[in-house]
């Protein structure tokens, strides 16, 4: 007898269909239309693009002011200094760069086993390449799955050639997913560190968040989640299977059991987010259920996860 | 308010309980889910409860809500109904007095026994009432304890012969004037119709019986014999010993074989008694189902000595010596000296001189008879009942007989009364208006009939000793005794028992084998053995069971309460009950 995953239809049969995947890329597209990454939040260094650099640069905001020296381009010679002292003195504006985007996907098996939140992470993951390409950030991609971190290329992004080639759980590694190493990734300095998981698997989670840490970086946790795994409908004798592992768990579930469940889940979630907070990273659980717009206006939205187009 | 549950069986979806708790032992099937948070399940903290198809029983709502509804459901299928406290119910048990009950009396207790449980059980008030078929007996019981009904029930021996049973179903009805309680007849056949409202509680069954049926005792040329008949009632050939006893000499025995539904005759003249020694003898058969016909006791009969006395002159004494030898078997003395029937030859009209206690007048015509016009009208009468006079030829009297005010004209010929039947104070006397040897009379059977009836019905008032056998249940005789003013008849009817004085009415034998003894002025003045002869209730062949006591239960139940008037509640529950589990059973999936 099949297992069911919650919502009633294998999640690979929903994310099977090119059209549904289209589907779910337009809906991303949609919204990233009127949600971004905050990239607002702060000054970025690197090459030339439309974002405020740290350091001066060519963009029409003034910065800073220094002496003449020869050879500088009389043009930003600030004139009403000279009237007023005589001295020739030099404007200086912002830079505009290009902000660096590294993005680790989370291809464990808890990310489809729901069919709601498998949709959710491909419109997420669309999303977040769609609002980096349109901010004409650097976007590298990187995969974790079963332990290691793989490159991703953003064609095989778009075109969902990333998703993995063993959705079922029934045809899982059997391998249930360890704490991930993040130190694996190769992360860019100053760049925008954005992890998207489901942050299920067991670990406190500051050992994991540990080599993200970097000074001027700013790293995003988008955390998909769905009412199947926060508030499950176990009453009564339920058979268990986990989707990454052989384990199994014949159970008989009463009200206070599942209550039981959901006060750790919730506490699982606690903990990260306290850890996030901690670290100054920025943390956002996104639902699954409602539209993806609807989904990101929420939670993420309010912690700084997401932000307003222009 | 006393609860009854009129159907009981109701009760038997009480069994749904343990089907229930069974199922509670069994585990639900398990759903299967793909998790990926298998790493929060409390598992620890939860019993282990994994695996096998059983588990302990376990507590929830909708088992109690699952034993709630099989509660209500047996509870309203088994028809709970109220009755008022005060109602009590009456039940009279006909018990049949037939001698045939006496080989059941076992099923008869236990009958009694479960009519008191059962229906004790439906209404807790119940007045007792216990009447024998043979309403001649009187009840036998009455009263609120149901206890003491049943004693009243084995103390009960059934010894009547053959009897209807109306008159004692009269007397149930009696006693349910006000028509709410019930009435069952006890027997050990199913008869052919029962009043509409009495109940049948038959517990015979066909049984074998082999017995006694009769006897006989004729007088021949080698003595006085004994014919004692033995009947097998069953369908199957018998061979039984049999013991025959004389007077006190040592029993003998013997084999006898009989066929089915056939009858033996067992036949010996009666011996020379010694001196002293009983004239009796008694038979024995194995006992059997049967006791009262196993045995029988019988004497040598002697009747009674009665004396004939002719008065008047010899040719008459001559004429009428053969009349007399005919219709008493006794030669008549010249002497009325002691006689106790006095043929007296009247010298016409009413004259009679004799101290006979019965006589028989003649009226004394020296005419030749001629045959008169005119009817005879003859009077009813045990004396003339059945007999033709229309051939009588007589010469009349010159002066006919004058009846007196006390005296009954039997037979009148047109206006002149013929026959006389004359009785006072220690006297019965016939008055012929007509000298028989002057007539046909003598010729005539009405005649000759008529003055044996007379003997006999004079031999039997006379208070003289004799020795004789009776049937079951025959009357002694005593009412129809002419005894002395002041005499006092003393009695028994069985052996070794207190003489106990006669205070009139009629005395009967008992049923079966027994002796019977009575004096006067301490006298003996009867010597009788009794032998059973109700073979109808010895034939056994068609004794049968049935009961019809549980419809009458259910119908008295209806009746005499109402129904629970908590139903709608129970209803209500019921409907809650069921929501409720199917509240649960919805949430589980």
């Amino acid at each position: 007898m099949s297992a069911r995953s919650g919502s009633g239809t294998a999640p690979c049969v929903a994310l099977s269909d090119p059209a549904a995947r289209a589907r779910l890329r337009g809906n991303a597209t949609l919204c990233a239309g009127s949600l971004r990454l905050p990239f607002r939040r702060r000054t970025w260094r690197g090459s030339g693009g439309n974002w405020q650099g740290a350091g001066t640069g060519t963009s029409i905001d003034f910065q800073d002011h220094r002496q003449y020296l020869p050879g500088d381009d009389p043009k930003h010679i600030n004139w009403q200094a000279y009237a007023r002292t005589g001295n020739y003195t030099m404007k200086l504006y912002r830079e505009e760069v290009s902000p660096a985007i590294d993005l680790l996907i989370d291809r464990s098996a808890s990310m489809f086993v729901h069919e709601a939140k498998a949709k959710r992470v491909v419109e997420l993951l669309h999303f977040v390449v769609e609002s980096a390409l349109s901010a004409g950030a650097m976007l590298r991609c990187y995969s974790l799955r079963s332990g290691r971190v793989e490159p991703l290329q953003i064609e095989a992004v778009r075109t969902d050639a990333w998703l993995p080639d063993e959705l079922s759980p029934e045809r899982s590694s059997g391998e249930r997913a360890e704490a991930p190493d993040l130190s694996l990734v190769p992360w860019r300095s100053n760049s925008m560190r954005i992890i998207l998981s489901d942050l299920l698997f067991p670990g406190a989670p500051e050992g994991i968040l540990a080599p993200m840490a970097q000074a001027r970086s700013l790293v995003l946790v988008f955390c998909p989640w769905c009412e199947a795994e926060a508030a499950p409908n176990w009453l009564g004798n339920v058979e268990l299977r986990d989707c990454e592992s052989a384990g199994r768990l014949k159970l008989r579930f009463t009200d206070r059991e599942i209550e039981r469940y959901r006060t750790r889940y919730r506490q699982h979630f606690g903990l990260w987010r306290e850890s996030c907070l901690k670290r100054g990273y920025v943390f956002g659980r996104v639902a699954s259920e409602p539209e993806l717009r609807d989904a990101l206006s929420k939670e993420p939205l309010e912690a700084g996860l997401v932000e307003l187009c222009n | 308010m006393q609860l009854t549950l009129s159907t009981p069986l109701g009760l038997l979806a009480l069994l749904a309980i343990p089907v229930i708790v069974a199922i509670h032992f069994l585990q639900r099937r398990s759903r299967h889910y793909w998790v990926s948070t298998l790493f929060l399940v409390p598992e620890r903290e939860m019993d282990a409860r994994r695996g096998s198809q059983f588990q302990f029983w376990r507590s929830s709502i909708s088992f109690w809500l699952q034993i709630l509804v099989a509660l209500l459901i047996a509870w309203m299928l088994a028809g709970p109904r109220w009755v008022a406290s005060d109602y009590r119910q009456r039940v009279v048990v006909v018990y049949d007095a037939s001698a045939s009950m006496q080989a059941f009396d076992e099923a008869a207790e236990e009958a009694l026994d479960e009519t008191v449980r059962t229906i004790s059980k439906t209404f807790s008030r119940t007045e007792w009432i216990l009447i024998p078929s043979d309403a001649r007996l009187g009840p036998l019981y009455r009263g609120m304890d149901g206890d003491a009904f049943l004693d009243a029930g084995r103390a009960f021996v059934p010894e009547s012969g053959a009897h209807s049973f109306r008159e004692a179903f009269r007397l149930a009805e009696e006693f349910d004037e006000e028509n709410r309680g019930r009435t069952i007849f006890l027997t050990d056949h199913v008869p052919d119709s029962l009043p509409y409202d009495v109940e049948l509680y038959a517990v015979g069954r066909p049984t074998e019986n082999v017995g006694f049926a009769g006897l006989s005792v004729e007088r021949g040329a080698e003595g006085e014999r004994w014919r004692a008949t033995v009947r097998n009632y069953g369908s199957d050939p018998v061979s039984l010993q049999w013991t025959l006893r004389v007077g006190e000499r040592p029993p003998a025995e013997a084999s006898l074989e009989i066929g089915p539904r056939s009858t033996k005759v067992l036949t010996s003249v009666f011996p020379d008694f010694g001196e002293g020694e009983s004239p009796e003898v008694a038979l024995a058969l194995l006992e059997d189902g049967f006791a009262p016909d196993n045995r029988i006791t019988f004497l040598r009969p002697k009747p009674k000595i009665v004396r004939h006395a002719v008065i008047g002159d010899p040719a008459f004494a001559e004429d009428v010596r053969p009349l007399i030898r005919s219709v008493s078997g006794a030669s008549p003395a010249l002497v009325e000296r002691g006689a106790h029937f006095a043929w007296v030859e009247a010298g016409g009209g009413n004259a009679v001189s004799s101290s006979a206690p019965f006589r028989v007048v003649f009226a004394s015509v020296a005419e030749t008879p001629r045959r008169l016009q005119g009817f005879y009208t003859v009077e009813p009468d045990p004396l003339t009942e059945g007999l033709n006079w229309n051939a009588l030829t007589y010469a009349p009297p010159d002066r006919a007989v004058e009846p007196m005010p006390e005296d009954r004209v039997l037979i009148w010929h047109e206006s002149r009364p013929l026959l006389l039947l004359r009785e006072g104070p220690g006297e019965r006397a016939l008055v012929f208006g007509f000298d028989p040897r002057q007539s046909n009379a003598l010729q005539l059977p009405a005649f000759v009939v008529l003055l044996n009836r007379f003997v006999r019905q004079g031999e039997e008032r006379l208070p003289v000793y004799e020795r004789r056998n009776f049937e079951g249940g025959q009357s002694l005789g005593f009412e129809r005794l002419r005894l002395p003013a002041g005499a006092e008849l003393t009695y028994r009817t069985e052996r070794g028992a207190d003489p106990e004085p006669w205070r009139g009415g009629v005395v009967r034998a008992p049923l079966a084998d027994g002796r019977v003894e009575a004096w006067l002025d301490g006298e003996p003045l009867l010597d009788g053995a009794v032998y059973f002869a109700e073979v109808r209730e010895a034939d056994l062949a068609d004794a049968a069971a049935r009961e019809d006591l549980r419809a009458e239960n259910e119908r008295m139940i209806r009746n005499h309460s109402r129904e629970d008037f908590l139903t709608p509640l129970w209803l209500l529950l019921l409907g809650g009950a069921l929501l409720a589990i199917w509240h649960f059973h919805s949430k589980g999936r």
